[in-house]
């Protein structure tokens, strides 16, 4: 084998490397998740961080917002607190200073799996909640984040 | 039927000074004695919600006084309206919002890392500077301004602050308030998620108890902050110009500047904090005799033990204009369920 096919071989066998990283990222990658009459279609990132950090109470439409989060441990926490900029702790502590500051009634509703978000998504016509991009199960409308969805290179959300 | 939310908070502390005399409040400080256990605050908080826009709050508090005595304080009692989230109506007896402490904090010391507020932003009734409490209406929202996360605040109220001397003498100063108007912008930008910068401005007309109630005084406070609380890293710097001006004698103007910075980085369940606080009141301003300079740091560490339990250790030296300076240390338990 001349060196031009070892060079070959090595560019193939690395291009692929990538390749397989690059899907094991997008399969990170975690959907904003709303009810399916819900008419919005895209949101900011500063509009998902006011809405998740409980500043943005509203839809544009009127809809009171209703949160709904994974418990602690999951890859949708994980990226909750990323987008808060939080750790677990200071998750907890910030919520209950938001209750008795009079700006929230009460934590976000937490939830142990993704079957319950779904059953939360249809009870609450204002809800949002994150779920893992491999796990948005049909029913669930998965809005676009600066433009982007899960999966497109750039999204900011895993 | 909706029902009713509790939640609680308490405190329990213990403070030696290297002096026998009280400094700083009065929570239960007892003269001649260099250390004492207090417990200072304790808070039960209701909401209840009545419709989708329209909320009750109400704050009550168990406040310490001088040999262990408890008076009752309605600290916040609010009808609350959410028209949507440019305009939200508070009716009641609100927390005036002079700064950013105030808003954050309230008064849960559980809330916060540090074992006491900043002399500047303690209640009126612990001899803190600034006016806290009002009976009226306070408006707040979000102006429509993108990445900028523009919000504005505007209360209008009657105060009724009657303030102690910190000294410990004993004196209480009725300030007889007119009407407050306080008037606040403050900017969230998405661009540096946990920062906010503001400022307000806060007007009413007072008395000076030392020299009657027929003297009367324009208050004027001006507050400017910036902040920034994320990725474990609080650090808040607050200045203010308390600015009285006596309104039938022109020349009579005392300005008072304070400021505090604090900054604490949490690792796992510690977290480090350093404070420095500054208050400067003339020799010549009657209104805070007691309070003159006074300017020092604070540091210590808070140990959450859980999500419901906090230790926090502080030690605390302060220079004093015309007296000793003074070394305290405080030891708190704060908690809430």
């Amino acid at each position: 084998m001349g060196a031009r096919s070892t060079a070959t071989l090595l560019l193939l066998g690395l291009t692929l490397l990538c390749s397989a990283r690059d899907a094991e990222d997008q399969d990170r990658d975690v959907a904003v998740v709303v009810n399916t009459g819900n008419p919005i279609k895209n949101v900011s990132l500063g509009d998902l961080r006011r809405i998740f950090v409980g500043t943005k109470h509203l839809w544009p439409g009127g809809q009171a917002i209703k949160l709904v989060t994974r418990g602690p441990g999951c890859s949708e926490r994980m990226a909750l607190l990323k987008l808060m900029a939080m750790s677990e702790i200071e998750y907890k502590q910030y919520w209950t200073a938001q209750v008795f500051r009079g700006e929230a009634d009460a934590e976000p509703f937490t939830v142990p799996s993704v079957g319950m978000q779904k059953e939360a998504l249809n009870l609450f016509p204002g809800a949002i909640t994150l779920v893992k991009m491999t796990e948005v199960k049909p029913g669930m409308k998965v809005l676009r984040v600066e433009g982007l969805l899960p999966g497109e290179a750039g999204y900011p959300l895993r | 039927m909706r029902g009713i939310q509790w939640r609680g908070f308490g405190e329990v502390n213990y403070q030696v000074l290297n002096q026998r005399k009280p400094e700083l409040g009065t929570g239960g400080f007892i003269p001649g004695s260099a250390g004492n256990f207090y417990t200072d605050d304790f808070g039960l908080f209701l909401t209840s919600r009545l419709t989708d826009k329209a909320s009750v709050l109400s704050e009550i508090i168990f406040e310490e006084g001088d040999a262990q005595s408890y008076s009752l304080n309605l600290r916040r009692m609010l009808l609350k309206y959410d028209y949507n989230d440019h305009l939200k109506f508070s009716f009641g007896r609100y927390q005036t919002n002079i700064g950013y402490y105030n808003w954050a904090f309230r008064s849960a010391a559980w809330l916060q890392t540090t074992a006491d507020r900043p002399l500047v932003m303690q209640y009126a009734s612990d001899g803190g500077l600034l006016p806290t409490q009002a009976v009226g209406v306070s408006v707040t929202g979000t102006i429509p301004s993108g990445k900028l996360g523009l919000h504005y605040i505007a209360e209008y109220g009657s105060s009724d602050t009657i303030r102690p001397d910190i000294n410990g003498d004993g004196l209480l100063n009725d300030e007889n308030n007119g009407n407050q108007i306080n008037l606040g912008l403050f900017l969230r930008p998405d661009t540096v998620p946990g920062l906010q910068i503001g400022g307000s401005y806060y007007h009413d007309k007072i008395s000076n108890f030392i020299q009657g109630p027929s003297l009367r005084y324009g208050q004027g406070i001006v507050n400017g902050y910036v902040v920034y609380v994320a990725h474990g890293i609080e650090f808040l710097n607050e200045g203010f110009l308390i600015r009285y001006a006596a309104l039938h004698f022109s020349d009579v103007v005392f300005n008072t500047p304070a400021f505090y910075s604090q900054i604490s980085k949490r690792i796992v369940h510690i977290r480090p904090f350093f404070r420095y606080q500054y208050i400067n009141a003339s020799p010549n301003n009657s209104i805070y005799n007691d309070v003159g300079l006074r300017l020092g740091p604070s540091f210590g560490a808070r140990y959450d033990l859980n999500d419901y339990i906090a230790f926090t250790a502080q030690l605390d030296h302060t220079v004093r204009r015309g007296e000793p300076d003074l070394n305290g240390l405080q030891l708190q338990w704060a908690f809430t369920f």
